[in-house]
C-alpha cells in the first residue's frame, strides 16, 4: 500500500469507521482513539496491506481494537453502563430514525456490528464474516435476529411508527 | 330448561340453531317468535355468525421454525425478502403466504424500515491521519525523538569537553573558559584562535626568540577542570609532536603560498612514519616552532574529518538526529547579536526547540 493509497483510505473511509465505532460504543473521544489506533496499525502494516482491500482491513482492525477496548473497560469499570446514561434518550421520539437508532443501541454488540456493516457499508455476509471473525452462518443468524429485534422494537406499544 | 321468555331467548336461539332443542322446546321457540316477530331478525344474525371450518386455519408459517436462524418461518421469509437472500422456492412460498395473509405486507414494510438509513458522521481529525512526509508521527514518537535529540546533543557536548585536554593547545584550553557555551561556539572559538596563531607565527617565523607554543604543549599545566590523563592520553601530545615534525617541510612550503584549502589536503601521518621519526630524534627548535600552526590545523582538521566529517557542528548534529529518527532535521545558529549571545533553533519534523 502506497502513501497515496493510505491517504485516500483516510479520505474515503475514516468517517465510515468513525460512525461504525461511535455507534457501537457511543463515546466520541474513545471512538476517535480507536479510529486513530486503527489507522496507525494500518500504516505500520502498510507493506503487507493490499491497497484494494484497505477498507476491509481497516474495518477488521477497528472492530478488533474496539472489542479489545470494550473488554478491557468492562473489566476495569462498566463502560457500557456509563455511556448508556450519557446517551440515554428520552422516551419521546420524533421519528423513525431516532427510534431506529435507539433500537440499534439496544442490540447485543455482535448483532449491532453486523447490521451496521451490512446497512451502512454494504458488505455481504462473507465480508462481514471476515471482519468480525464469524462464520457465514453466524453472520446470517445475527443479522436475521437483529432485524427481528429492530422490527419488534419499532412496533412495540411505546414506539408505534 | 324453563320456558322461553324475553329474558332467556338468546340461549334458546343458540340451542335452536345448533339443533340441541327437543321437539317440544323447538315448538315453544316457534310460538315465542310468533308472539315476538321483531326477534326473528336476531335469530337470523345468530345464523350468520356460525363459524366456517375453512376460515380458521392456523397459519403454519407462524409456528414453523426456520432451522438456521431459529426464527418463525414467516419472519424468516420476510427478513430474507428484505435482505434479498430469498431463493426461488422461498420466494414462491412467501408469495403464497402473502396471498393467504395479506396483512403480512404491513409487516414486510416494517421490516423494510429496519434498514439503517444513511447517516453522515464526520471524523474531525482526518487531516491528522494523513501522511505529509510519508510517515505518521504520533506524540509517543515525538517524545522519543526529543529524547534522542537531547541525548545526541549531550553526547556532542561531552565529546567536546573530553577532546579539549587531549589536544592540549592553547585555544582549546582557553575555550574551557567558555564551557557554558554551546559546542559550536567552543569549536568556532578554537578555529578563530588557530587563525590568530597562524597569523602570529607568520610574523615570528625564523625568529629564535619566539616562544614556541610547543613548549607549552610539552609541559601542560592542567587547569582545575582538567582531569589526569590516562596512559594512552599522555602519549597523545607526543604523537602530535611527531606529526608536527613530519608536517614541518610542508609548512615551509605553505608559508610561500598560503592557501587555506591546502590544509584540507593535508594527510595525517601514518603510524609507521611516526615511529621512524621517533627513531631519528632530530628536532630543531626552529622546526618545532614552525610546526605549531600545522598542529592546530591538524587538530582542527582531525576534528572536522573524523568527528564532523567535514561538516559544520550543527550540520553534523542535524544529520546524526536525522539518521536516527529518519526525519527532517534543521539546526541553525545565529551569533549576530553578541549581546544576546548564541541563538539556536532545532526542528525535528514538527518538533522544535530553540534558544533566544
Amino acid at each position: 500500500m502506497t502513501t497515496k493509497e493510505y491517504n485516500q483510505t483516510v479520505e474515503l473511509y475514516s468517517d465510515n469507521v468513525f460512525r461504525f465505532v461511535l455507534k457501537n460504543i457511543r463515546n466520541e473521544e474513545k471512538a476517535k482513539d480507536i479510529v486513530q489506533d486503527s489507522f496507525e496499525k494500518m500504516w505500520q502494516k502498510r507493506d503487507s496491506v493490499d491497497g484494494s482491500k484497505a477498507k476491509s482491513y481497516l474495518f477488521t482492525t477497528a472492530y478488533r481494537t474496539m472489542i479489545d477496548k470494550i473488554r478491557k473497560h468492562k473489566k476495569q469499570g462498566n463502560w457500557e453502563e456509563v455511556n448508556e446514561r450519557d446517551y440515554a434518550q428520552s422516551a419521546v421520539h420524533h421519528g423513525l430514525s431516532e427510534v431506529l437508532q435507539e433500537a440499534l443501541s439496544r442490540l447485543p454488540e455482535k448483532q449491532r456490528s453486523v447490521v451496521m456493516l451490512r446497512d451502512y457499508e454494504g458488505y455481504n455476509y462473507e465480508e462481514i464474516g471476515e471482519i468480525t471473525d464469524l462464520s457465514l452462518s453466524q453472520v446470517k443468524v445475527y443479522i436475521f435476529r437483529a432485524r427481528k429485534a429492530l422490527k419488534d422494537y419499532l412496533v412495540s406499544i411505546e414506539h408505534v411508527i | 330448561m324453563s320456558k322461553v321468555n324475553p329474558h332467556n331467548y338468546e340461549a334458546f336461539f343458540l340451542d335452536y340453531l345448533e339443533g340441541k332443542l327437543s321437539a317440544r322446546e323447538k315448538a315453544e321457540v316457534d310460538a315465542f317468535l310468533e308472539k315476538h316477530p321483531e326477534l326473528k331478525a336476531e335469530l337470523e344474525e345468530f345464523e350468520t355468525i356460525s363459524l366456517d371450518a375453512e376460515t380458521v386455519k392456523m397459519p403454519k408459517a407462524d409456528l414453523l421454525r426456520e432451522e438456521e436462524t431459529g426464527l418463525s418461518r414467516k419472519d424468516y421469509l420476510l427478513i430474507a425478502s428484505v435482505e434479498g437472500t430469498l431463493s426461488k422456492t422461498e420466494k414462491t412460498e412467501l408469495d403464497k403466504l402473502l396471498e393467504v395473509e395479506p396483512n403480512l405486507l404491513d409487516e414486510l414494510s416494517i421490516y423494510e424500515k429496519t434498514k439503517l438509513p444513511e447517516e453522515n458522521l464526520a471524523f474531525g481529525a482526518k487531516e491528522d491521519l494523513k501522511q505529509k512526509e510519508g510517515r505518521v508521527i504520533y506524540w509517543q514518537f515525538y517524545a522519543a525523538s526529543a529524547s534522542v535529540a537531547a541525548a545526541i546533543l549531550a553526547l556532542f557536548m561531552f565529546n567536546f569537553n573530553s577532546v579539549q585536554p587531549r589536544y592540549e593547545f592553547e585555544a582549546v584550553e582557553k575555550s574551557n573558559l567558555y564551557s557554558d557555551q554551546t559546542p559550536e561556539a567552543e569549536f568556532q572559538y578554537v578555529i578563530e584562535e588557530a587563525e590568530k596563531q597562524k597569523e602570529k607565527n607568520k610574523t615570528n617565523l625564523g625568529s629564535p626568540q619566539a616562544a614556541p607554543i610547543y613548549a607549552q604543549a610539552s609541559k601542560p599545566k592542567p587547569t582545575q577542570k582538567q582531569k589526569p590523563l590516562n596512559q594512552e592520553e599522555e602519549k597523545q601530545p607526543k604523537e602530535m609532536l611527531q606529526a608536527m615534525e613530519q608536517e614541518a617541510p610542508n609548512f615551509a612550503e605553505e608559508q610561500k603560498s598560503p592557501q587555506p584549502m591546502e590544509v584540507e589536503k593535508m594527510k595525517l601521518p601514518e603510524e609507521n612514519s611516526l615511529a621512524a621519526l621517533e627513531e631519528d630524534k632530530v628536532i630543531s627548535n626552529q622546526a618545532v616552532s614552525a610546526k605549531e600552526i600545522p598542529l592546530k590545523e591538524y587538530a582542527t582538521q582531525k576534528l572536522k574529518e573524523e568527528v564532523l566529517q567535514n561538516k559544520s557542528v550543527s550540520q553534523a548534529l542535524a544529520d546524526e538526529i536525522a539518521a536516527l529518527t529518519n526525519d527532517k532535521v534543521n539546526f541553525s545558529t545565529d551569533k549576530s547579536d553578541k549581546k544576546k549571545g548564541l541563538q539556536f533553533a532545532m526542528n525535528l519534523g514538527n518538533f522544535s526547540i530553540s534558544k533566544k
